[in-house]
């Protein structure tokens, strides 16, 4: 019987302003973030999983962050989705993960609640590895599928059909025994907002908290050099000049390249 | 330094990412002497292992599974788990796409390596390596020293040049490994093609394509007035913007899109990730409008506007009447 889904879900920085660099962490300086959101693959993950309890109602769905406290807001976004629990492991080591040892804490906690299906985002906005997904099926011999964009779930037989999409408009056609670990590619549906009615909920629904003292457990596999801006390569010219200067100006530079649909007359 | 790189094969064929496997190889080699070996896992893979051994002078480990004509990553850690016992490699390399990511990570955690993934400069500085790769869609990067052996990579696919030697070659050698029985918990059953019929990108003189900057679906009719003014032009966009309807994804440019090579490309509202700028490499020339001074698109941009497209579209396309209407 399919009964637990466990969706990972990592809090990232609102990165709309520009990121001013903290050498001594080194990350992105905290002051610059505003606010910390779901990242964007593991909204669509998250809206897997419940798309699943709908057909299944026996199902559950856990939602499940690594983080300190101040990213609790987004387990809580999770509830309001439709996540009927969010497991919350403290931890508070702040900049570039190291992808090994978040999927240790999360295989850890997964390996104790006996999920039939793990899904995660294809990878994280902030540090983009897409490393956290495959170590968690490694580290609990879970098969594994990466970048699904379609699954089709077979219950009775325990099985579950994945489309996992390659390069160059290709895809694999692939079958995975539950329990299984998928990573979800954005596009696989359309995340839902959260209903008035599970906000409320979400708001007096406890979490569960795990604490992670083994923050320094093991050794480190790697260090960091340094975190910089990338070097100014570009060769771009910027147009000057208000706005109507720079429509002029742009206008010109098409014209001149023969691409507008109908010629200009010289102003 | 040993160097263990791991190619793909898919329904017999050899990926042209080998290559830049080659071109990592050939950096190593330009500082630290050691063994190359790579491994070609697939279906029926012969052939290629002798080409290989022979045109590049490396010893390649060849290994052979009916499932494994189709991608497996599961499979393929096995085999280089295997291969890794005997041979201990420093440096563990793949081709960067996300099953080469889930191989990297199953791996390194077996053999306690570091794992690197998306990997687009590697420095040696006083007998150490830093390996450079993107954060926050290449607005950062970062770089990392790894602490435990091996190291396991992948390598973006293009960030290292790879220069064929002039002169003979002394052939490697090609040898066979088998693998371990394969469990039944993933199976590979086919490939499928899009069966996208649009060819709308592919055809335009002039493409207007529009990113998640454009902020809501209403603005998509801008794109489509700013693209009524140029010469056979097509509307494309991000994979963001296909990913929320705005566009079918027969439209969508980029990795996971289409490779395009138009005259001009118009980036509206693009931030300018990795994933979406290695569809335009082709372009003629490329005119980002976007009002961040700090979007990385301007880094490929030939010609930059930093304005609001709400407002500075209606204004081009109000000039363009006027000035085609006089």
């Amino acid at each position: 019987m399919m009964k637990h889904i466990l969706v990972c879900i990592k809090a990232v920085p609102d990165t709309s302003s520009p990121l001013r660099i903290d050498d001594a962490i080194p990350w992105v300086d905290e002051h610059d973030i505003k606010e910390y959101r779901m990242n964007r693959f593991d909204e669509f993950a998250l809206e897997e999983a419940i798309r699943i309890r709908e057909k299944l109602p026996q199902v559950t769905v856990d939602a499940l962050t690594v983080g300190p406290d101040r990213i609790r807001p987004v387990i809580r976004r999770a509830l309001a989705v439709g996540a009927d629990n969010g497991i919350h492991i403290r931890d508070e080591t702040f900049g570039f993960g190291d992808a090994h040892r978040i999927a240790a804490l999360i295989a850890g906690y997964a390996a104790a609640n006996r999920y039939d299906l793990i899904l995660t985002g294809v990878l994280a906005e902030d540090d983009m590895q897409g490393l956290v997904g495959p170590f968690i099926a490694e580290m609990l011999g879970l098969p594994c599928a990466t970048v699904v964009v379609r699954q089709d779930l077979n219950p009775s037989e325990k099985t579950i059909r994945v489309t996992c999409e390659m390069e160059a408009g290709l895809s694999e056609l692939a079958v995975l025994q539950l329990p299984a670990l998928l990573t979800i590619q954005s596009g696989i549906n359309r995340p839902r907002y959260p209903s008035l009615s599970n906000m409320l909920k979400s708001r007096s629904k406890e979490l569960i908290h795990i604490d992670n003292r083994e923050t320094e457990k093991g050794e480190s596999h790697f260090s960091i050099h340094s975190i910089q801006y990338p070097p100014e390569e570009s060769h771009c010219i910027f147009l000057t000049g208000s706005a109507e200067d720079k429509a002029d100006k742009l206008l010109r530079i098409i014209s001149e390249k023969s691409l507008l649909r109908k010629r200009i007359g010289i102003p | 330094m040993d160097l263990l790189l791991i190619a793909e094969s898919i329904q017999h064929q050899l990926l042209p990412t080998h290559i830049d496997l080659l071109a990592v190889a050939e950096f190593f080699r330009s500082f630290s002497p050691g063994r190359v070996r790579m491994l070609i896992p697939g279906g029926n893979v012969r052939e290629m292992a002798s080409e290989i051994a022979e045109t590049h002078g490396i010893d390649v480990i060849g290994i052979e599974h009916d499932q494994l004509g189709l991608p497996h990553p599961g499979l393929v850690s096995d085999a280089i788990k295997k291969i890794t016992k005997q041979y201990s490699p420093d440096v563990i390399c793949l081709s960067h796409t996300m099953r080469a990511c889930q191989i990297a990570a199953s791996v390194a955690h077996y053999t306690g390596g570091a794992c690197i993934s998306a990997v687009e400069k590697i420095r040696e500085e006083q007998g150490r390596l830093t390996f450079r790769r993107s954060l926050f869609n290449g607005k950062l990067l970062i770089e990392i020293i790894p602490q435990t052996t091996p190291t396991v990579l992948t390598v973006l696919s293009g960030a290292f040049r790879f220069q064929k030697k002039t002169g003979a070659v002394n052939k490697g050698s090609v040898t066979f490994v088998d693998l371990p029985v394969s469990s039944d918990k993933f199976i590979p059953l086919e490939l499928l093609a899009s069966e996208d019929k649009d060819n709308a990108v592919e055809e335009a003189d002039t493409i207007v394509s529009a990113g998640r900057g454009i902020g809501k679906s209403d603005n998509m009719a801008l794109i489509r007035e700013l693209s009524e003014i140029l010469k056979n032009s097509a509307v494309a966009g991000s994979r963001t913007v296909c990913d929320l309807g705005w566009l079918p994804y027969s439209r969508q440019i980029g990795e996971t899109g289409k490779q395009v090579a138009p005259q001009l490309y118009l980036a509206c509202g693009i931030s300018g990730a990795r994933q979406h700028t290695v569809g335009i490499q082709q372009a003629r020339t490329v005119i980002a409008i976007n009002t961040d001074p700090h979007a990385v698109i301007f880094s490929v941009a030939d010609f930059g506007i930093v304005e609001d497209l709400t407002t500075f579209i209606p204004l081009l396309v109000g000039k363009y009447r006027q000035q085609t209407e006089g």
